[in-house]
Protein backbone atom coordinates (compact mmCIF):
# COMPACT_ATOMS: atom_id res chain seq x y z
CA UNK A 1 0.00 0.00 0.00
CA UNK A 2 2.80 2.34 0.95
CA UNK A 3 4.65 1.59 -2.26
CA UNK A 4 1.52 2.15 -4.27
CA UNK A 5 0.83 5.53 -2.75
CA UNK A 6 4.42 6.62 -3.37
CA UNK A 7 4.06 5.67 -7.04
CA UNK A 8 0.72 7.43 -7.18
CA UNK A 9 2.26 10.53 -5.57
CA UNK A 10 5.09 10.55 -8.09
CA UNK A 11 2.61 10.23 -10.90
CA UNK A 12 0.45 13.04 -9.60
CA UNK A 13 3.38 15.37 -9.07
CA UNK A 14 4.72 14.75 -12.57
CA UNK A 15 1.31 15.52 -14.03
CA UNK A 16 1.21 18.72 -12.01
CA UNK A 17 4.64 19.73 -13.28
CA UNK A 18 3.72 19.21 -16.92
CA UNK A 19 0.60 21.26 -16.46
CA UNK A 20 2.49 24.04 -14.70
CA UNK A 21 5.15 24.15 -17.38
CA UNK A 22 2.51 24.74 -20.03
CA UNK A 23 1.58 27.97 -18.26
CA UNK A 24 4.98 29.44 -18.92
CA UNK A 25 5.04 31.98 -21.72
CA UNK A 26 7.68 34.18 -23.24
CA UNK A 27 6.92 37.62 -24.58
CA UNK A 28 8.73 40.29 -26.54
CA UNK A 29 9.83 43.13 -24.28
CA UNK A 30 11.90 45.13 -26.75
CA UNK A 31 12.01 45.50 -30.54
CA UNK A 32 15.14 47.08 -31.96
CA UNK A 33 14.51 49.82 -34.52
CA UNK A 34 15.27 48.88 -38.15
CA UNK A 35 15.62 45.24 -37.21
CA UNK A 36 14.08 42.25 -38.91
CA UNK A 37 11.49 42.16 -36.13
CA UNK A 38 10.39 45.74 -36.60
CA UNK A 39 10.34 45.33 -40.39
CA UNK A 40 7.95 42.36 -40.30
CA UNK A 41 5.85 44.06 -37.62
CA UNK A 42 6.60 42.26 -34.40
CA UNK A 43 5.59 44.27 -31.35
CA UNK A 44 6.33 44.55 -27.69
CA UNK A 45 4.00 42.30 -25.65
CA UNK A 46 3.62 39.77 -28.47
CA UNK A 47 3.68 36.33 -26.88
CA UNK A 48 5.85 33.79 -28.69
CA UNK A 49 3.80 30.70 -29.53
CA UNK A 50 6.01 28.71 -31.88
CA UNK A 51 9.13 29.04 -33.97
CA UNK A 52 9.52 26.70 -36.93
CA UNK A 53 6.69 24.60 -35.51
CA UNK A 54 8.35 24.22 -32.13
CA UNK A 55 6.39 25.35 -29.14
CA UNK A 56 7.91 28.21 -27.17
CA UNK A 57 7.44 28.24 -23.42
CA UNK A 58 10.68 29.52 -21.93
CA UNK A 59 13.63 31.56 -23.13
CA UNK A 60 15.58 28.37 -23.34
CA UNK A 61 13.00 26.75 -25.61
CA UNK A 62 13.33 29.68 -28.01
CA UNK A 63 17.10 29.23 -28.13
CA UNK A 64 16.60 25.50 -28.70
CA UNK A 65 14.15 26.09 -31.54
CA UNK A 66 16.66 28.43 -33.18
CA UNK A 67 19.50 25.97 -32.91
CA UNK A 68 17.33 23.26 -34.50
CA UNK A 69 16.85 25.60 -37.48
CA UNK A 70 20.58 26.17 -37.60
CA UNK A 71 21.21 22.43 -37.75
CA UNK A 72 18.54 21.86 -40.38
CA UNK A 73 19.77 24.90 -42.31
CA UNK A 74 16.24 26.28 -42.49
CA UNK A 75 16.15 29.72 -44.05
CA UNK A 76 12.52 30.79 -43.94
CA UNK A 77 10.89 30.24 -40.62
CA UNK A 78 7.28 30.52 -39.56
CA UNK A 79 6.96 32.40 -36.32
CA UNK A 80 3.59 32.32 -34.60
CA UNK A 81 2.80 34.88 -31.96
CA UNK A 82 -0.27 35.73 -29.93
CA UNK A 83 -1.45 39.33 -29.87
CA UNK A 84 -4.53 40.35 -27.89
CA UNK A 85 -5.80 36.79 -27.88
CA UNK A 86 -5.29 36.29 -31.62
CA UNK A 87 -2.66 34.10 -33.24
CA UNK A 88 -0.64 35.85 -35.94
CA UNK A 89 1.82 34.19 -38.30
CA UNK A 90 5.04 35.75 -39.60
CA UNK A 91 7.65 34.44 -41.97
CA UNK A 92 11.10 35.45 -40.85
CA UNK A 93 14.63 34.66 -41.95
CA UNK A 94 16.73 32.50 -39.71
CA UNK A 95 19.02 34.62 -37.58
CA UNK A 96 18.83 37.64 -35.41
CA UNK A 97 15.33 39.10 -35.10
CA UNK A 98 16.32 42.10 -33.03
CA UNK A 99 14.13 41.39 -30.05
CA UNK A 100 14.61 41.00 -26.37
CA UNK A 101 12.37 38.50 -24.61
CA UNK A 102 11.40 37.68 -21.06
CA UNK A 103 9.12 35.27 -19.29
CA UNK A 104 5.48 36.23 -19.07
CA UNK A 105 4.21 34.74 -15.96
CA UNK A 106 1.43 36.62 -14.19
CA UNK A 107 1.47 34.28 -11.20
CA UNK A 108 5.17 34.75 -10.69
CA UNK A 109 4.92 37.48 -8.12
CA UNK A 110 7.48 37.24 -5.39
CA UNK A 111 8.00 39.12 -2.18
CA UNK A 112 10.48 38.41 0.53
CA UNK A 113 10.70 39.90 3.98
CA UNK A 114 13.83 39.34 5.99
CA UNK A 115 16.79 40.82 7.78
CA UNK A 116 19.87 42.20 6.09
CA UNK A 117 23.41 41.43 7.20
CA UNK A 118 23.20 44.13 9.85
CA UNK A 119 19.98 42.74 11.27
CA UNK A 120 17.75 45.41 9.83
CA UNK A 121 14.40 44.23 8.47
CA UNK A 122 13.55 45.03 4.86
CA UNK A 123 11.49 43.55 2.06
CA UNK A 124 11.72 43.16 -1.67
CA UNK A 125 8.65 45.30 -2.12
CA UNK A 126 10.62 48.26 -0.72
CA UNK A 127 12.21 48.24 -4.17
CA UNK A 128 8.98 48.09 -6.18
CA UNK A 129 9.33 50.30 -9.23
CA UNK A 130 12.85 49.05 -9.81
CA UNK A 131 14.00 46.16 -11.90
CA UNK A 132 15.55 43.86 -9.32
CA UNK A 133 18.11 41.17 -9.85
CA UNK A 134 17.87 38.76 -6.95
CA UNK A 135 21.06 36.78 -6.46
CA UNK A 136 21.35 33.81 -4.14
CA UNK A 137 24.95 33.77 -3.05
CA UNK A 138 27.36 32.49 -0.47
CA UNK A 139 30.98 33.02 0.33
CA UNK A 140 32.30 29.55 1.00
CA UNK B 1 29.60 41.98 -5.39
CA UNK B 2 31.45 39.67 -7.70
CA UNK B 3 32.81 40.85 -11.06
CA UNK B 4 29.82 39.89 -13.21
CA UNK B 5 27.45 41.62 -10.80
CA UNK B 6 29.67 44.64 -10.56
CA UNK B 7 29.68 45.03 -14.31
CA UNK B 8 25.87 44.81 -14.49
CA UNK B 9 25.62 47.39 -11.72
CA UNK B 10 27.94 49.61 -13.72
CA UNK B 11 26.02 49.22 -16.98
CA UNK B 12 22.71 50.15 -15.35
CA UNK B 13 24.16 52.66 -12.92
CA UNK B 14 21.73 55.50 -13.63
CA UNK B 15 18.63 53.34 -13.99
CA UNK B 16 16.00 52.10 -11.55
CA UNK B 17 17.88 48.83 -11.20
CA UNK B 18 19.07 47.19 -8.01
CA UNK B 19 20.82 43.97 -7.19
CA UNK B 20 19.61 42.32 -4.02
CA UNK B 21 21.28 39.32 -2.50
CA UNK B 22 20.10 36.39 -0.47
CA UNK B 23 23.13 35.26 1.44
CA UNK B 24 23.30 31.72 2.73
CA UNK B 25 26.48 31.69 4.76
CA UNK B 26 25.86 29.90 8.03
CA UNK B 27 28.36 31.98 9.99
CA UNK B 28 27.49 35.63 9.63
CA UNK B 29 30.44 36.89 11.71
CA UNK B 30 32.89 35.01 9.53
CA UNK B 31 31.12 36.42 6.46
CA UNK B 32 31.34 39.96 7.75
CA UNK B 33 35.04 39.67 8.49
CA UNK B 34 35.61 38.16 5.04
CA UNK B 35 33.79 41.09 3.48
CA UNK B 36 36.01 43.49 5.39
CA UNK B 37 39.24 41.61 4.78
CA UNK B 38 38.76 40.75 1.12
CA UNK B 39 37.09 44.07 0.46
CA UNK B 40 34.19 42.45 -1.38
CA UNK B 41 32.62 45.78 -2.19
CA UNK B 42 29.21 46.91 -1.18
CA UNK B 43 27.67 44.03 0.65
CA UNK B 44 25.91 46.65 2.57
CA UNK B 45 24.11 49.71 1.51
CA UNK B 46 27.03 52.05 1.01
CA UNK B 47 26.75 52.38 -2.76
CA UNK B 48 23.16 51.22 -2.75
CA UNK B 49 23.66 48.50 -5.28
CA UNK B 50 23.59 45.31 -3.30
CA UNK B 51 21.79 44.74 -0.09
CA UNK B 52 21.47 41.19 1.10
CA UNK B 53 18.97 39.25 3.06
CA UNK B 54 20.79 36.98 5.45
CA UNK B 55 19.45 33.51 4.99
CA UNK B 56 22.00 31.29 6.67
CA UNK B 57 20.84 27.89 7.84
CA UNK B 58 21.99 26.77 11.25
CA UNK B 59 22.41 30.11 12.96
CA UNK B 60 19.44 31.82 11.46
CA UNK B 61 17.17 30.98 14.35
CA UNK B 62 15.97 27.71 12.87
CA UNK B 63 15.71 25.37 15.79
CA UNK B 64 15.29 22.26 13.68
CA UNK B 65 18.78 21.86 12.26
CA UNK B 66 17.83 18.61 10.55
CA UNK B 67 16.09 20.70 7.96
CA UNK B 68 19.25 22.63 7.16
CA UNK B 69 22.10 20.50 8.32
CA UNK B 70 24.48 21.94 5.75
CA UNK B 71 23.81 25.42 7.00
CA UNK B 72 22.96 26.84 3.62
CA UNK B 73 19.22 26.57 3.42
CA UNK B 74 17.46 29.30 5.29
CA UNK B 75 13.77 30.00 4.96
CA UNK B 76 14.06 32.01 1.76
CA UNK B 77 16.19 29.63 -0.21
CA UNK B 78 14.08 26.74 0.97
CA UNK B 79 10.97 28.49 -0.22
CA UNK B 80 12.53 29.07 -3.63
CA UNK B 81 13.94 25.54 -3.56
CA UNK B 82 17.45 26.67 -4.33
CA UNK B 83 19.72 23.73 -4.89
CA UNK B 84 22.78 25.38 -6.34
CA UNK B 85 24.58 28.63 -5.71
CA UNK B 86 24.75 31.12 -7.30
CA UNK B 87 21.24 31.28 -8.70
CA UNK B 88 19.52 34.46 -9.82
CA UNK B 89 16.25 35.81 -11.06
CA UNK B 90 15.15 39.10 -12.55
CA UNK B 91 12.03 40.74 -11.16
CA UNK B 92 10.20 43.51 -12.98
CA UNK B 93 8.94 46.79 -11.53
CA UNK B 94 5.69 45.13 -10.47
CA UNK B 95 7.43 42.41 -8.48
CA UNK B 96 6.88 39.68 -11.06
CA UNK B 97 9.65 37.26 -11.94
CA UNK B 98 10.56 37.61 -15.60
CA UNK B 99 13.65 35.52 -15.82
CA UNK B 100 15.39 32.92 -13.72
CA UNK B 101 18.49 30.85 -14.12
CA UNK B 102 18.07 27.12 -13.93
CA UNK B 103 17.52 25.61 -10.48
CA UNK B 104 15.28 28.42 -9.41
CA UNK B 105 11.91 27.13 -8.45
CA UNK B 106 9.24 28.89 -6.56
CA UNK B 107 6.07 27.27 -5.46
CA UNK B 108 4.17 30.18 -4.06
CA UNK B 109 2.20 29.99 -7.30
CA UNK B 110 0.83 27.10 -9.32
CA UNK B 111 3.76 27.10 -11.68
CA UNK B 112 7.42 26.41 -11.29
CA UNK B 113 9.95 28.60 -12.96
CA UNK B 114 13.13 27.47 -14.57
CA UNK B 115 13.75 29.53 -17.60
CA UNK B 116 17.34 29.70 -18.64
CA UNK B 117 20.75 28.13 -18.34
CA UNK B 118 22.53 28.19 -14.99
CA UNK B 119 25.51 29.94 -16.53
CA UNK B 120 23.47 32.90 -17.74
CA UNK B 121 24.04 34.77 -14.47
CA UNK B 122 27.60 35.35 -15.58
CA UNK B 123 26.68 35.98 -19.20
CA UNK B 124 26.08 39.61 -20.02
CA UNK B 125 24.70 38.68 -23.42
CA UNK B 126 21.79 36.99 -21.67
CA UNK B 127 21.21 39.28 -18.71
CA UNK B 128 21.70 42.73 -20.23
CA UNK B 129 18.95 42.57 -22.91
CA UNK B 130 16.39 41.35 -20.39
CA UNK B 131 17.17 44.06 -17.86
CA UNK B 132 17.34 46.67 -20.59
CA UNK B 133 14.03 45.56 -22.07
CA UNK B 134 12.25 45.61 -18.73
CA UNK B 135 13.65 49.05 -17.93
CA UNK B 136 12.50 50.42 -21.27
CA UNK B 137 9.02 48.92 -21.13
CA UNK B 138 8.68 50.42 -17.67
CA UNK B 139 9.67 53.82 -19.05
CA UNK B 140 7.01 53.64 -21.74
CA UNK B 141 4.32 52.78 -19.24
CA UNK B 142 5.32 55.57 -16.89
CA UNK B 143 5.75 58.30 -19.44
CA UNK B 144 3.02 60.88 -19.80
CA UNK B 145 3.09 60.68 -23.59
CA UNK B 146 3.38 57.00 -24.35
CA UNK B 147 3.08 57.49 -28.11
Amino acid sequence: MKKFSIVLLMFLSSVACADELSQLQTEIILVAPNSQASNVGLQVKDVLVSYNGQKITTLESFDNAQSVCFQQKNENITLVIERQGRKVEFVVKYGKLGISIAGRFPGGRIDIVGKDLDGETFSLSDYRGNVVMLVFWGDW
Amino acid sequence: MYPHERSLAKIFKDNPFVIIGVNSDSDIDRLKSRIKKDKIPSFGTSDGMLRSFWDGGINSGQSDFRLNSNGTSGLISRRCQIQAWPTACIIDHNGIIRYATKNFRIKTTPAWISLGPTTSLKDEKVMVPIIEGLLKSNDLRNSTYPR
